[in-house]
């Protein structure tokens, strides 16, 4: 049994990885969190992810998606796509206060790197939480 | 990959950390009862809202919306009982070896996943055949322990 798919994060032209950071920098209940929902995720057909984990975004966040779970007593929502068959890649690490997204330009953030992303595959590295 | 287990050496490393590997256990429980919930609900003969399960618990659809949100973690053994008896099914609790746990959590509810309620004729039907199984399975070895001794006993023929 293997895992149904591989996930990816965003890397900045000048090696910046902040989706990593955010994960790093928090705390090991998120850590914990964080590779629970992505180890369900991994395990399920595209179409069962909208669910208890995962939610599709819409109008400025159309074509995104959000991981959603809650540590540090914050609602945290690791945006990204679909960037593959079997493929998805985290672009930019939210957070969610009062149903908005913190900081408030997180759709723009994403969309810009998904561009990126889509017209180079360079610009992401396999997430670090090996599944299979 | 370890041998018998579905995950990653790498990925089972992760968990090396107490206080990761215990959040990473609650979390999944807490995943897997939201999600069961919501599947059984929805489950096509019965296609029950969060109200119609809340009326056959007693409770408000809130208490029910809560129930199927994973970041909600005070569920109590009680109420997995009520959720379990609304739907007329059994439950069951276990602290498992970590291998069996690994292997457990690879089977992810989906809206594919379908229980069915208690029905004593259908049970009995069950019974019927596991028993029939069994009995199949018991002459089968009685046979092949036969035609083995008589295997054995011409080669000790042979041999003397």
């Amino acid at each position: 049994m293997t895992a149904r798919w591989a996930f990816r994060y965003y890397v900045a032209p000048n090696g910046e990885r902040d989706v990593r950071d955010s994960f790093e920098r928090g705390s090991k209940k998120l850590k914990g969190a964080f590779q629970s929902r992505v180890a369900w995720l991994a395990q399920l057909e595209f179409r069962e992810w909208q669910g208890v984990a995962y939610k599709a975004l819409h109008r400025e966040c159309a074509g995104l998606g959000e991981i959603r779970f809650k540590a540090d007593g914050v609602q945290q929502r690791p945006v990204g796509f679909r960037s593959g068959e079997a493929e998805f890649t985290i672009l930019f690490w939210a957070r969610e206060k009062g149903d908005k997204f913190v900081p408030r330009d997180t759709c723009a953030i994403a969309q810009a790197r998904k561009r990126e992303v889509e017209s180079d595959r360079g610009r992401t590295d396999a997430l670090w939480i090996a599944l299979e | 990959m370890p041998y018998g287990l579905p995950w990653s050496e790498e990925f089972v490393r992760d968990l090396s950390d107490k206080e990761i590997r215990d959040e990473f256990v609650a979390d999944q429980i807490r995943l897997r009862i939201a999600a069961l919930i919501r599947a059984l609900r929805e489950q096509p003969d019965r296609d029950w809202s969060q109200s119609k399960l809340g009326q056959k618990m007693g409770k408000p659809q809130s208490v029910i919306s809560r129930l199927e949100d994973p970041d909600y973690g005070k569920l109590s053994l009680q109420t997995l009982l009520e959720v379990a008896a609304a739907f007329d099914l059994p439950l069951w609790v276990d602290i498992p070896e970590w291998s069996d746990w690994f292997r457990l959590i690879k089977d992810v509810p989906s809206s594919k996943t379908t229980r069915t309620s208690f029905d004593a004729e259908l049970l009995s039907k069950k019974l019927d055949a596991a028993r029939e199984v069994t009995s199949l399975d018991d002459f089968r070895y009685r046979r092949d322990r036969e035609e083995k001794s008589k295997i054995d006993s011409r080669i000790e023929l042979v041999a003397s």
